[in-house]
């Protein structure tokens, strides 16, 4: 008996993994605010404890789309082997920043049940953004899991970097999100649809596009442009980065990217029917270039490492998008190897700084972690190794995952821009074995700042080195959740 | 086990991972029962898996044991795979069982240093990669270990890094042997192009259907290339002599009995290659006679134990490449592992004869030893005896198997004779050089201070132990491959040559992997053999047994040119230093000089452009909210100018 026709019989089953989430982080404040003093040692062991069990769930529904993807809501929500490979992502980022912030926060005095509750909810935005296969479900992912983001960077209440970095990302993210709505009203307007399997029925049947689907397209770029910090919209992200708390900085450049590459994915290709005519696939080389070029370069002249950061993930963030841009099905399985590898060495570097760090004012130059090598040894190997790893050493998860990303390139027939993307990734060898370099030799002076030290901090950094030697070396079952025919499917073609 | 080959080297990786991270707290009991647990661990592995293997394969085939598929990406792709075979079986008991023994004897050569969790973790590292090396089942997957290796002979020869030398020593090197690893590496990027693959068989295969030609003959030279700086041949066995400057059994087990024999590894590897072109095998043996002689002359002049062990492994790596030269593989690798257990003997006995002077290396210094440390005299001996080329001891066989082969080869004829009678003289130097070495140790009076012999004693039993057991497998080692001249009438067999037979491929067209040799030329060899050990020695007795280094200085005073060449080693170093250390550092002082001053002329222009170009970037990164919205805006803008 189904009394409504837009709800499929599973459809509570489909949402299980959101559900734990949403509730699990209801259920932090809620103790919080009644067992403050009793349970407060016990909140981020209890988030990680959430995200485990939505873990558990997400792998629990492999056997039931492995043979083939499911559709909830009316076709607005898409279940498949794709999405589950990118729910584990979202999860396994959330899990090392919760991992990591407990000893932050104790030590910066601000911890508290609803940080570990907005991770959560913000986690639960992207698995929405990543499924959705309707614009306006992923808008409502993406606004989740902004206004998630919006508090966490400002969760330093009391100090005014924090509270300027929150609402420069409020404010731009405002701006942005208009953008990108206006954008959908547009597609909209000329289509009559803002679903991604009708869009994708509209342009191959009509096979051309009018200026007012270009001017919505743009939109549509520049918004989710501006949530991946591709230049020219990357202007928020070192002043954010620097402000926010580490960890959360570490969260916020690694995990909604990938989300956000996940709708463009769909995106470009509901739109590749036209991409001929239209040469829409063109704006999106032209970001990825201006954003390996800028990001790489600027990044050699910044001393201070989080902003380093910054500008390195938009020069990632360009070499991904020259994936996505191709829209061939081995894309998705090469940018969910590099989401991985990008997840564990970025949210890895940040959480070595987070150890560093006297407290958040203090801003962490490249002279701070002089000689430091030998002082932490582990410390010290744990940043060599993300760097590594982030510069794309063979042996390391970065190798593997560039190798695979500027092969669909190549494979698509984009030499230059493969080139481009090679060329710019030596640049920046420069400045990430600088910091190796200035690790151990450099001597430091005496007042360099004492680690935190922790057994979550350490077991977070522990799991990244391992998976980024995982990674580097054993990526093929990443590969084998892949068949290219799922593929089609998750693209909608 | 046949399936698991992985855990062989991965025993002693866990050992330097558990020693590399946790030994410095958890202390030397620790480390050494992680140490040398995990290195016997690997042996008694391989033990097992050769076990099996001989039970599951009777004709030797090639075992291919794939770990996992490292990437597939198109037809590009490369496999984490180790292979067992006769071949690598060979290497992986010598490797496992003589480096075992050489951690053991580390526990008591090493007890007093400092970085004694550090030791153990490189030494443990070392033991992993040389399986790497041995096990892998891939040019490529060999190239892994062989630059394991590499780095951990760096690490280990400066592991005093306190000292000058050491680390000089450890950089001189990791620079040579940079310039073979080179040569390995154009070799593997030609057999990529032009078989498709680097896998041991695939690349076997290819080669055969290409046929010999200047392709194969390429691919050939640039790996001897590269041998020839892993296992120090001429030119570039300059930094092996320096290399002493590690602690000792790391000059035993590393710089004696297994990483330098990995050139003679990949050659014989490789044989249906190199069988292909008479051109490249010609270099080998060539090159091997000449550092045979070369270096066997050089140690006659050498005062420190260590240094002239070092020339005499360097010696005998070219006998080694004789033999690989000449087509004689199977002489190549008895002699590999013969050498590796009398050479392993010397360089543990000379340790535990450090051990016994405190520290001293000078032989001058030295003198009847003989009494004080017993068991380290009489492993020394019969060790002696075996490098010398006495009959029945093990490296009377292996050499006198290279020099009859060199004599009978059937690919030169000329050329062989050559090689045969450089190798003979060289020989002869051997068993003077050794000898001069034992008398002057161990006969005669005591030469050093009152100091030192009061403190002579024999070193502890893990150090002894090994000792003994090297020395019995010296004595009785070449038992494992008695010729045919002896064997045929005692119906012994050749049993290394029946065992190696399949990993000489027989292929149409191409000469076998081992030839027979005459007896007439066998029966030469042998008795000349013979006659040369008892002359070398008859001659070294009679100089130093009574009269300690009067001789040497009666011969300085004689010959003082011939002397004085051998003992500044032909001024190899210093023409090196002259030719190419020089002039590259003159280069590179005119680059600083005169290029830095227009290149930093430039880059300051460049900086200042920069700085003009950071202003305007600097313009739109103002940190104001309104810049980036502008920004923002403007990008919309003109990407609907442009395509609207």
């Amino acid at each position: 008996m189904n009394l409504n026709p837009l709800l499929e019989p599973d459809w509570l089953k489909a949402i299980r993994p959101e559900t734990i989430l949403v509730v699990g982080g209801l259920l932090l404040i809620l103790l919080e605010a009644f067992f403050r003093d009793t349970l407060r040692r016990l909140l981020a062991p209890l988030a990680a404890v959430i995200l485990a069990a939505t873990a558990w769930v997400v792998v629990g529904m492999y056997p039931w789309v492995s043979d083939a993807p499911r559709v909830f809501f009316g076709g607005t929500y898409q279940i498949s082997v794709a999405t589950i490979v990118f729910d584990l992502t979202f999860i396994l980022a959330t899990l090392l920043v919760i991992m990591l912030s407990r000893d932050y926060l104790q030590r910066e005095n601000i911890d508290c049940g609803e940080y570990y509750a907005l991770l959560l909810w913000g986690t639960f935005g992207m698995m929405m953004m990543a499924k959705g296969l309707e614009l306006l479900v992923v808008v409502l992912g993406l606004e989740t899991l902004s206004v998630c983001i919006f508090v966490l960077v400002g969760f330093h209440r009391r100090i005014p970097i924090s509270n300027e970095a929150s609402l420069k990302y409020f404010l731009m993210g405002a701006f942005a999100t208009g953008f990108v709505l206006y954008g959908i009203a547009l597609f909209y307007g000329a289509t009559g649809s803002t679903s991604i399997p009708q869009l994708l029925v509209y342009f191959s049947q009509n096979q051309s596009a009018g200026p007012l689907l270009t001017i919505a397209f743009i939109l549509i770029m520049a918004g989710l442009g501006f949530k991946l910090a591709l230049a020219p919209f990357h202007g928020w992200a070192p002043d954010v980065y620097q402000g926010a708390p580490t960890p959360v900085a570490a969260w916020l450049s690694t995990a909604p990217k990938a989300a956000t590459l996940v709708v463009l994915l769909r995106l470009f290709a509901a739109t590749s029917p036209v991409a001929e005519q239209t040469k829409w696939m063109s704006i999106a080389a032209i970001l990825a270039v201006l954003s390996m070029i800028l990001g790489n370069f600027v990044a050699i002249a910044q001393r201070d490492l989080k902003r380093m950061l910054a500008y390195s993930g938009i020069a990632h963030v360009g070499y991904m998008m020259l994936a996505v841009r191709t829209v061939r099905e081995d894309a998705v399985a090469a940018i969910a190897l590099y989401a991985v590898t990008y997840v564990l060495m970025n949210i890895g570097a940040f959480g070595v700084i987070s150890l560093l760090q006297k407290n958040q004012n203090d801003p962490q130059t490249l002279d701070d972690v002089a000689g430091m090598g030998f002082k932490y040894p582990f410390a010290g190997i744990a940043l060599t190794v993300f760097m590594l790893s982030l510069a794309g050493i063979p042996g390391t998860a970065g190798f593997m995952s560039k190798f695979f990303v500027f092969k669909v390139v190549i494979d698509a027939g984009d030499i230059g821009l493969a080139l481009i993307g090679i060329f710019t990734s030596i640049v920046s060898v420069y400045y990430y074995l600088r910091v190796v370099y200035f690790l151990y030799m450099k001597e430091g002076d005496e007042l360099t700042p004492v680690p935190v030290r922790g057994a979550f901090a350490t077991g977070a950094l522990a799991l990244a080195i391992v998976g980024v030697f995982v990674v580097g070396l054993w990526p093929m079952p990443v590969f084998d959740l892949f068949p290219l025919a799922a593929n089609a499917i998750f693209l909608g073609h | 086990m046949l399936d698991k080959l992985a855990l062989i080297p991965l025993m002693p990786f866990l050992g330097f991972l558990l020693n590399g991270l946790f030994g410095r707290r958890l202390g030397k009991t620790f480390v050494s029962i992680v140490g040398v647990g995990t290195a016997f661990a690997s042996a008694i592995l391989g033990s097992y898996a050769t076990w099996e293997y001989v039970h599951t394969f009777h004709d030797g085939e090639r075992h291919v044991d794939v770990v996992y598929q490292w990437f597939l990406s198109g037809g590009v792709g490369t496999d984490i795979a180790f292979q067992l075979d006769p071949l690598s079986i060979v290497m992986l008991m010598v490797v496992t069982w003589v480096g075992s023994l050489i951690h053991l004897y580390s526990v008591g050569y090493m007890h007093e240093e400092d970085g004694y969790f550090r030791y153990f973790s490189y030494l443990n590292l070392f033991l992993a990669m040389m399986l790497i090396l041995i096990l892998g089942s891939s040019y490529l997957f060999a190239f892994v270990g062989w630059e394991g290796v590499g780095l951990c002979s760096y690490l280990l020869i400066g592991y005093y890094y306190q000292t000058d030398f050491a680390p000089a020593a450890g950089k001189k090197a990791f620079v040579v042997n940079r310039i073979g690893d080179f040569g390995f590496l154009l070799a593997m990027f030609l057999m990529f192009m032009a078989f498709g693959s680097v896998d041991f068989g695939a690349v076997e295969k290819g080669a055969i259907g290409v046929g010999p030609g200047a392709l194969v003959t390429g691919i050939c030279v640039l790996m001897f290339v590269g041998a020839c700086g892993k296992s120090a041949q001429m030119p570039l066995y300059v930094w092996l002599p320096d290399a002493m400057a590690g602690p000792t059994p790391v000059s035993a087990l590393i710089h004696a009995a297994t990483m330098v024999t990995a050139g003679v590894y990949l050659v014989v590897r490789s044989n249906v290659l190199f069988r292909m072109s008479p051109t490249a095998m010609a270099i080998v043996a060539f090159i091997g006679a000449l550092t045979a002689l070369f270096a066997a002359t050089i140690g006659v002049a050498q005062n420190d134990i260590k240094k002239v062990l070092a020339y005499s492994t360097v010696s005998q790596l070219g006998f080694m490449f004789i033999a690989a030269g000449v087509g004689a593989y199977v002489a190549a690798i008895f002699h590999l592992v013969t050498h590796a257990f009398f050479k392993a003997c010397l360089f543990l006995g000379s340790g535990s004869v450090i051990h016994a002077m405190g520290g001293e290396q000078d032989i001058r210094k030295m003198g009847g030893l003989r009494k004080h440390i017993p068991v380290t005299h009489w492993t020394f001996a019969i060790a002696t005896f075996a490098i010398a080329g006495f009959p029945l001891a093990a490296g009377f066989f292996s050499k006198d198997e290279i020099l009859a082969s060199a004599l009978a080869t059937p690919y030169f004829a000329s050329l062989g004779k050559v090689v045969w009678a450089m190798g003979t003289v060289a020989a002869l130097f051997t068993a003077f050089y050794m000898y001069r070495l034992y008398y002057l140790t161990f006969a005669g009076e005591f030469r050093g201070t009152h100091e030192q012999e009061h403190h002579l004693h024999e070193s502890p039993k893990t150090m002894t132990i090994p000792l003994i057991v090297l020395a019995s497998l010296s004595a009785v080692g070449g038992l494992i491959g008695i010729p045919h001249l002896l064997g045929h009438s005692l119906h012994i067999p050749h049993v290394l040559e029946h065992w190696l037979e399949p990993v000489l491929t027989k292929v149409a067209g191409l000469r076998d992997g081992a030839f027979a040799v005459a007896e007439q030329p066998e029966i030469i060899v042998m008795a000349g053999s013979t006659i040369l050990a008892l002359a070398g020695w008859w001659f070294a007795k009679s100089k130093y047994a009574t009269r300690g280094t009067a001789a040497d200085e009666a011969f300085h005073e004689n010959m003082p040119g011939l002397a004085s060449t051998w003992e500044n080693k032909y001024w190899v170093d210093e023409l090196y230093d002259a030719i190419v250390v020089k002039p590259l550092h003159g280069f590179s002082t005119i680059c600083w000089k005169v290029f830095d001053a227009i290149i930093d002329g430039l880059l300051s222009l460049a900086a200042y452009f920069i700085a003009a170009l950071g202003d305007i970037i600097r313009f739109f990164q103002t940190g104001n909210v309104r810049n980036y919205a502008l920004m923002l805006f403007l990008g919309v803008v003109v990407f609907i100018w442009v395509y609207v």
